[in-house]
């Protein structure tokens, strides 16, 4: 499409959003990848993960939530037969935590690269050959041009380069068309869209993060100072009692004396030590 | 039966212009009579006044840097062995012309004859068959003659008749088709036929000029005067005698060398030898319908010593364009160890070609071989090590309970002693799992990590591994740092220290 005379008539190029038309996601196109969290797919254009390109994924440190964020993602790409790919992860992804969330590990294939160079090649080689749905690198100090290569790369080879970046990084400008910030708030995990395309940045969204440790801390035994205490299933998120040194000292010290539970492995119920202790 | 003739008239100098990285002015040289002669020139050679017949020292005098190569008919012929095997793929009926006849005329050894009549029907048409043989030739291979006829010789001797044509660059090339039938040759002068002199002298002195003239004579009386090889020659290139069908035969294992005429001493010049190489060995492969999984390079170093350079590929490969890149990366890890003489590919074990299915439906076209040749290519620069897949090990220790495999492997669940599969615990386990143990520091027995940490779950006592001198002996604990984050640590019973292990993706 060529454009002619006045530069209203750029305007009308279909690719052009203007931010005072309908937000692109209000016409929702339906072909991303459920993240599974409804609020963030509400906020997203294509709603849900795009399903090529390139995404960034700002945290304020690793280990804040990314990683549960993105095991729907995983699962579902999971199924394609291509590899998913981790570049330089911060630690081991543990492959029988994978497992047991459905990730398909036969698909799995994890690099390192000791230089940000290699990362960077190994990142665009991956995205641009088509064999990979999923690339997530962690890159120390990426370049706009060389962000851009990894762009066009992941467009051509129909595959979603995810880029996991420190929150400093929120203020520098970066050609990902997509962009997500992660923070920890006194309620949990949040999310925000810095930036995506056809529609403006969302707020602060909660995310329900369905993390085995919050469901299963409600019906399990909390080592505290004196007695077992069981807590209702349907508490999300109990504040756990904060344990004292002495207690903790106490627990140790009775611990190899108990029984192990065949079931449940140790089920701690403890009487206050007493002498005969 | 159709024929075609493919003929290279400057065959020798190909040869030796593809060790060459830049064009240059080439002589191939023979000594008679103890005089060094210029054999062939090529172009550049041309250009400067230097023809076939000069002698060495004239034609150095015309061009200083001149290159002059000795003439090596082996060589040649392991040539056109390959060139064999890259027409495999038009017939399977190949012959040299060599093994053809007694004639010495005609036996200098470059030349190719095809048996295409039984490949007619594939190709549809000679028109459509001589197109694509034409496209085809290898790069390098010019100039090159087609003529195509009903019996071997005669396709064989019109092939050659356009000789004269071409190697003169300043004669025009001409646009004939190079279908020929038999009806064609009684217009041929009988020169035409490469005979020993002594003869055309015979046929000459009797009035003979023309093979009309030639073919009118009374048999016996033919026979009497030139001997029963002439008349037999005479009976095949007219058809009176039908030609033997021949078939190639491929050899066993794939052998190419390339002998450089400089020494090579950085391992960015192996590069241009290497893309011919693989364009021999994708010839071959394709003519056998087979892909290999193992390149064997053998470098001759000046000091006559062999360096050995194996290559393996994670998948079977047969495509020159898809190994060239992953030689391009290993190229640069590869040390010479001495300038380089000549290098050798030989490749020894083939597989199966892989037959790899697409899906129409999906955008992008993924198959087992394009995923394995994305392992390649990053095996290649990132190191073998650097490249893994996660799999599981049916183990208690957590460190021991997953394994780096092989890329696309995976689900391994099976207890390396008995091998049958064991169900993992039931436990919660972290997303990530740190490569060792970071011992931490406490306060009153209390764990410390970026502040107090709140234990949360636990403990899960894991003790076990006491069979292979690794045992463990530790109490889990799912723990809260200040700042929300969830550790898996645990106390090692044996040193009562506390250790982080893991960090859960919360």
């Amino acid at each position: 499409m060529t454009i002619h005379g006045s530069p209203l008539n750029l305007l009308r190029h279909p690719a052009v959003w203007r931010a005072g038309e309908a937000p692109l996601s209000a016409q929702r196109r339906q072909d991303g990848i459920a993240t599974g969290f409804a609020p963030l797919d509400q906020a997203l254009p294509d709603g849900g993960w795009p399903v090529s390109g390139l995404a960034e994924l700002l945290c304020p440190h690793w280990g804040c939530g990314e990683a549960e964020l993105l095991l729907p993602l995983l699962r579902q790409l999971g199924a394609q037969q291509r590899w998913l790919v981790w570049i330089n992860p911060p630690w081991l992804p543990f492959a029988p935590a994978l497992a047991r969330q459905g990730v398909a590990l036969e698909h799995t294939l994890l690099l390192r690269c000791e230089r940000d160079k290699d990362l960077l090649w190994a990142m665009e080689q991956c995205l641009g050959s088509g064999s990979c749905s999923l690339v997530q690198g962690w890159p120390a100090r990426p370049q706009p041009q060389q962000l851009r290569r990894l762009q066009l790369a992941a467009q051509k080879g129909h595959s979603l380069g995810l880029l996991l970046r420190p929150s400093a990084c929120a203020q520098q400008p970066s050609p990902a068309p997509l962009r997500l910030e992660l923070a920890r708030h006194a309620a949990g995990v949040q999310v925000r869209v810095v930036k995506c395309r056809g529609n403006w940045g969302s707020d602060w969204l909660a995310l329900q993060v369905p993390v085995a440790a919050g469901q299963e801390r409600g019906g399990d035994a909390v080592v505290s100072g004196q007695v077992a205490v069981a807590y209702p299933e349907q508490a999300a998120f109990p504040a756990p009692p904060v344990l004292n040194a002495d207690a903790v000292a106490n627990v140790l010290q009775v611990l190899p004396r108990l029984k192990m539970d065949s079931a449940s492995g140790w089920n701690v119920s403890l009487t206050p030590p007493g002498p005969g202790l | 039966m159709l024929w075609a003739c493919l003929h290279f008239p400057a065959l020798a100098l190909n040869r030796v212009e593809q060790t060459l990285p830049a064009p240059r002015a080439l002589v191939i040289e023979i000594t008679r009579r103890q005089r060094r002669l210029v054999w062939q020139a090529n172009a550049q050679a041309r250009a400067v006044g230097i023809a076939p017949g000069m002698t060495i020292p004239s034609a150095q005098g015309l061009c200083r840097d001149l290159l002059c190569v000795p003439r090596n008919e082996t060589a040649e012929q392991d040539t056109l062995q390959e060139l064999g095997n890259w027409a495999y793929q038009f017939t399977p009926h190949i012959q040299l012309p060599s093994s053809l006849t007694q004639n010495s005329q005609l036996q200098d050894g470059n030349s190719l004859l095809l048996e295409v009549g039984h490949s007619l029907r594939l190709f549809h048409s000679k028109e459509n068959l001589a197109r694509q043989l034409l496209e085809k030739i290898p790069a390098g291979f010019q100039p090159c003659h087609l003529a195509f006829c009903d019996t071997a010789f005669a396709a064989l001797l019109l092939a050659r008749a356009q000789d004269g044509a071409t190697l003169d660059s300043a004669a025009p090339k001409t646009n004939a088709p190079p279908f020929y039938s038999l009806h064609d040759l009684p217009a041929q002068s009988v020169r035409w036929l490469q005979l020993a002199d002594d003869k055309i002298a015979l046929l000459e002195s009797m009035g003979i000029v023309t093979l009309e003239q030639l073919f009118a004579l009374p048999h016996d009386a033919l026979a009497k005067r030139f001997g029963p090889d002439f008349m037999l020659y005479l009976r095949r290139l007219t058809g009176a005698v039908p030609d033997i069908l021949p078939s190639w035969q491929l050899p066993d294992q794939f052998r190419a060398t390339l002998e450089f005429l400089h020494e090579l001493d950085t391992t960015d010049q192996l590069l241009f030898p290497l893309r011919n190489l693989l364009t021999r060995l994708q010839h071959y492969l394709q003519a056998r319908q087979l892909a290999t999984t193992e390149l064997h390079f053998i470098l001759t170093l000046r000091n006559r010593t062999l360096q050995h350079w194996p290559l393996g590929l994670a998948a079977p490969h047969y495509r020159s364009e898809h190994m060239l890149p992953l030689l391009q990366l290993k190229l640069a890890q590869l040390q010479l160890q001495a300038p380089v003489l000549a290098l050798q590919l030989a490749v020894n074990r083939f597989v199966e070609l892989p037959r790899g299915q697409q899906d129409l439906l999906t955008p992008w076209q993924s198959d087992n071989v394009s995923r394995q040749q994305l392992v390649d290519k990053l095996k290649a620069r990132l190191g073998d090590t650097n490249v893994c897949g996660l799999g599981m090990v049916a183990d208690h220790r957590p460190e021991k309970s997953w394994a780096a495999c092989a890329p696309g492997t995976g689900k391994i669940l099976a207890d390396p002693a008995s091998g049958k599969m064991q169900p993992q615990s039931q436990e919660q386990r972290p997303f990530w799992l740190l490569p060792t143990p970071q011992k931490l520091r406490d306060k009153k027995g209390l764990p410390l990590h970026e502040g107090e940490l709140q234990l949360l779950k636990g403990p899960e006592r894991i003790d076990t591994g006491w069979w292979d001198d690794q045992p463990v002996n530790r109490d889990y604990f799912v723990a809260r740092q200040p700042g929300g984050r969830l550790l898996w640590i645990y106390r090692d019973r044996v040193d009562q220290q506390w250790y982080l292990h893991g960090i859960f993706g919360e």
